[in-house]
């Protein structure tokens, strides 16, 4: 059976980031292997894709006054909330040759994981293309994905029980992606699984039916270890950039 | 100074949204180009180079043809690359139109 290294981990967003690209970099160099980490950010965050511009996808007068940091992914996609308590984020990379070539495809196969662990919990999730998943028509996962030197980094929300009123006046929507939904707030089209079952799910819960998730659908055994020094020094270089106003505020 | 700027948006069957917004000074040449939304590219560096290409240039038809190379070396997702394609050209012809009004006056 094929294994994958498992971390669990908790930290701030530049740290988060400088990660998830540093272990993109030695997938893809082949220093390291196949590598799912679940994670928390701690403080909570919100994070933007790469193209989106960070004055009209963040409140940020309200991210200031809630001490909520803002950083620029190194993937493309749209703006997500990480609440410290109810959300975890999963990131993996893999070889490209493991994953399907059609980019929508491989999406769906790398978060088959957050979908299996939603079903394990009780809620019957779907993937929905190009990148989300939901519940019930409703948001509570996003994907986004980067390929480097013949390797995927794939990272994703899981959403068990994220504030959503904080994350409403987090995020700022297009008017013109709400305008196509009909409908007048962002809140009106996620959920969390905590809120679909009608009971708090917790962090612990959340993590364990991640971890047999992706077992499941990457039919695989996950072996928990530790990041290398290799790793934390790459990401400790990168960390400047992902916490630097320069990055973040590329696209103002 | 900015003479004119102009700025358009599409929103893709996929959900993914793309705005493209372009200044230009009197003498028609881009002072800042910006190409925002949630849509994904790879390698993203791909349109950070159509941005780079037309900072300092003078909008011409030239130019718009130039930009289909830069446009066919991102593969991109979310968004259609002649949906993309045609997106640059329209913001482009605007703000042909828009100096050549200048010119005239």
């Amino acid at each position: 059976m094929r294994h994958i290294r498992l971390i669990i981990d908790e930290g701030p967003a530049e740290y988060n980031m400088a990660l998830d690209e540093a272990m993109l970099i030695l997938r893809g160099a082949g220093i390291i292997g196949d590598t799912l980490r679940l994670y928390v950010f701690n403080p909570p965050a919100v994070t933007i894709g790469y193209f989106q511009s960070v004055s009209k996808s963040v409140d940020l007068s309200f991210t200031k006054e809630n001490n909520i940091a803002v950083v620029r992914r190194p993937t493309g996609g749209g703006a997500v909330y990480h609440d410290t308590s109810g959300e975890i984020t999963y990131a993996i990379v893999v070889s490209a040759e493991s994953v399907p070539e059609d980019l929508v495809e491989s999406f769906k196969f790398l978060a088959g994981g957050v979908v299996e662990a939603a079903r394990i919990l009780g809620a019957p999730a779907e993937f929905r293309p190009l990148n989300d998943i939901v519940i019930g028509g409703r948001k509570f996962s996003g994907q986004a994905q980067l390929r480097r030197l013949g390797a995927v980094l794939q990272h994703g929300t899981f959403m068990h029980g994220t504030n959503l009123d904080v994350l409403a006046k987090s995020l700022i929507v297009p008017s013109i992606k709400l305008k196509e939904k009909s409908i007048s707030s962002i809140r009106e089209r996620v959920t969390t699984i905590s809120e679909y079952l009608g009971r708090k799910v917790s962090k612990r819960e959340a993590i364990e039916a991640l971890i047999k998730g992706f077992e499941k659908a990457l039919n695989a055994e996950l072996v928990e270890g530790e990041l290398s020094e290799l790793e934390l020094i790459l990401a400790k270089s990168l960390e400047w950039k992902y916490g630097s106003k320069n990055w973040t505020c590329m696209r103002p | 100074m900015t003479y004119f700027r102009t700025a358009k948006v599409i929103k893709e069957k996929s959900g993914k949204y793309v705005s493209i917004e372009v200044e230009v000074s009197r003498e028609c040449v881009v002072k800042v180009a910006r190409i925002t939304g949630d849509f994904f590219a790879y390698p993203p560096e791909a349109v950070d180079n159509i941005e780079k290409y037309l900072a300092g240039k003078k909008v011409t038809h030239s130019l718009i043809e130039d930009l289909r190379t830069l446009v066919n070396d991102a593969v991109l997702a979310g968004v259609g690359r002649e949906r993309f394609q045609s997106l640059l050209t329209d913001v482009l012809e605007e703000v042909m139109k828009a100096c050549r009004k200048s010119a005239a006056e």
